[in-house]
């Protein structure tokens, strides 16, 4: 039995759809239900419903072999865990923006907003430039509109959330997309089910 | 009296079946005080991963600190005279524990041989590793590697010091793709990313991992990696059976200090690694003390958490 964690909501779905072609498929799943663990005793897979940051959490700690998690959660949560294979879905950027007008002041630690206070931090420290970070956990473009924040680091998927605020760009910090992640231990135990699991995933997305 | 070590505790037994096992050996227990002047720690803060120590002053005002490692200790007190050292011990340790911001107690059994190290050794530390991995659970993996394999993949890849760290996360993480980028933007040629792709492919199955690192050779320290955990192999699976090893090039541990073999145990009820050690020369070199050492340290702690009954 290989146990997956899947996160609540779009990127899940999209993960389930790429499972089920390769045949790991609960019907049920699907359905608006408010099941959390759902089993396939026949195609030998479990699934277990998360909130996205708690992805890693749930591999890390062994009860669910894999997991798929958006590259931005996973660098924030800096989990030890493999990661076996870009999925190719729920691709994104991370940016820096600001708004429209905006002008980076050199002479002071420039205020960041931001859900990803670790990504942050670390791209800021490889410019060698002083941050303050705000941490906030949703409508993030509204730091800056209201003075609390000059930048914002954040996901970017289109970019009409930040232009109907007027705000924009400026760096490019990482692409992102799902990645398939392990437990290190469960691995080893269940290799030969984790690498079919990989293989068939990797035909898949081809 | 009479103890029925069936009736222990897993951490206890655990303790007593491998210390009749280490004095087979030839090891001895060693005992030690909790406290260590910090310096000691402050000076090789990388072999500690992480620097967060508890200290205070003594009544001298020298500061102090609780052991968060007692490897180091061992290795600061070995004499030059002393020939071969053959140590086990049992004690507690002082870390820093992230997932709850605070310091933690971890009990630990742990072995050190400090002298010239022969290849039957190795083997013979390795088996007693694995031995004790027996010991807490018949199901369990003894995964082994070589510091050689991650040094010459960055050198084969020609990445510079400063990119060496993403190169050793990407191979920590099993994560091809994020090693193949690197490569690709600091002009690695095809040729070596297909070979180094070839050894992520090839499952942990020791000989099928050997095969694939066998024809991903392309320098020096490859072949050295090859050629140790062969014969290291060779003589573990002279006094044990050896069904549970592994050869899993994701194991990495501080290239300041560990040279030659490494090794993580793995047993089925814990999420995380509960056995790990290796060889650690260089960390001697740093004492200007010119001898051979490996040892390893599991936590007995860990086993109270997670697997606590018999």
């Amino acid at each position: 039995m290989i146990n997956i964690a899947l996160p609540k909501g779009r990127l899940g779905n999209k993960a389930y759809k790429l499972l089920e072609t390769c045949g790991y498929t609960i019907s049920e799943l699907m359905d608006e239900s408010r099941k959390l663990v759902f089993r396939n005793e026949e195609s030998g897979v479990q699934y277990f419903l998360v909130k996205p940051t708690d992805v890693p959490v749930y591999v890390s700690y062994g009860v669910a072999d894999l997991g798929v998690v958006g590259k931005d959660v996973l660098i924030e949560s800096d989990a030890d865990v493999y990661s076996l294979m870009d999925l190719g879905i729920g691709k994104c950027r991370m940016c820096v923006a600001a708004k429209e007008d905006y002008v980076e002041d050199k002479s002071r630690p420039i205020i960041v907003a931001t859900k990803f206070p670790n990504i942050a931090r670390e791209y800021y420290a490889k410019e060698d430039r002083e941050i303050e970070i705000i941490k906030l956990y949703g409508s993030i473009e509204l730091a800056p509109i209201l003075g609390m924040s000059d930048v914002i680091v954040d996901i970017v998927e289109t970019g009409t959330t930040l232009k109907e605020n007027h705000l924009k760009v400026f760096e490019e910090i990482m692409p992102l997309s799902a990645q398939l992640i392990a437990n290190k231990t469960n691995y080893k135990f269940k290799e030969k089910e984790i690498r079919d699991v990989v293989a068939k995933l990797g035909e898949a997305i081809k | 009296m009479l103890i029925d070590t069936n009736k222990l505790q897993k951490d206890e037994q655990v303790f007593l079946e491998m210390q009749q096992l280490f004095q087979s050996k030839g090891y001895s227990l060693y005992k030690m005080r909790r406290f260590e002047e910090y310096s000691l720690y402050l000076e090789n803060k990388k072999f500690l991963n992480g620097e967060n120590v508890i200290t205070f002053n003594d009544t001298h005002g020298k500061l102090m600190a609780l052991k968060p490692d007692v490897t180091l200790s061992i290795v600061k007190n070995a004499r030059a005279e002393d020939n071969n050292q053959k140590v086990y011990y049992r004690e507690s340790v002082y870390r820093f524990d992230p997932s709850s911001s605070s310091f933690k107690e971890i009990n630990q059994l742990g072995l050190e041989y400090i002298g010239e190290i022969t290849l039957d050794d190795m083997g013979t530390i390795c088996y007693l590793a694995e031995q004790a991995l027996s010991v807490i659970d018949s199901k369990f993996v003894f995964a082994i590697s070589h510091m050689g394999i991650v040094t010459g993949i960055i050198e084969a890849m020609g990445i510079s010091l400063e990119n060496r760290d993403d190169v050793i996360k990407a191979i920590k993480s099993r994560n091809y793709e994020q090693l193949k980028e690197i490569g690709l933007k600091n002009g690695t040629s095809e040729d070596v990313l297909n070979k180094i792709k070839g050894i992520f492919d090839a499952p942990t199955e020791f000989k099928d991992s050997l095969k694939a690192l066998k024809e991903a050779s392309f320098n020096n320290d490859i072949k050295v990696a090859v050629e140790e955990l062969e014969k290291v192999y060779e003589s573990i699976s002279k006094i044990s059976k050896g069904n549970n090893i592994r050869l899993d090039f994701t194991i990495i541990n501080d290239i300041a200090y560990y040279n030659g073999i490494i090794f993580q145990g793995f047993v089925s009820k814990l999420p995380r690694a509960i056995l790990s050690g290796g060889r650690y020369d260089r960390l001697l070199e740093k004492f200007n003390k010119q001898k051979g050492a490996m040892g390893f340290a599991l936590s007995l702690s860990d086993l109270a958490v997670y697997n606590p009954n018999v």
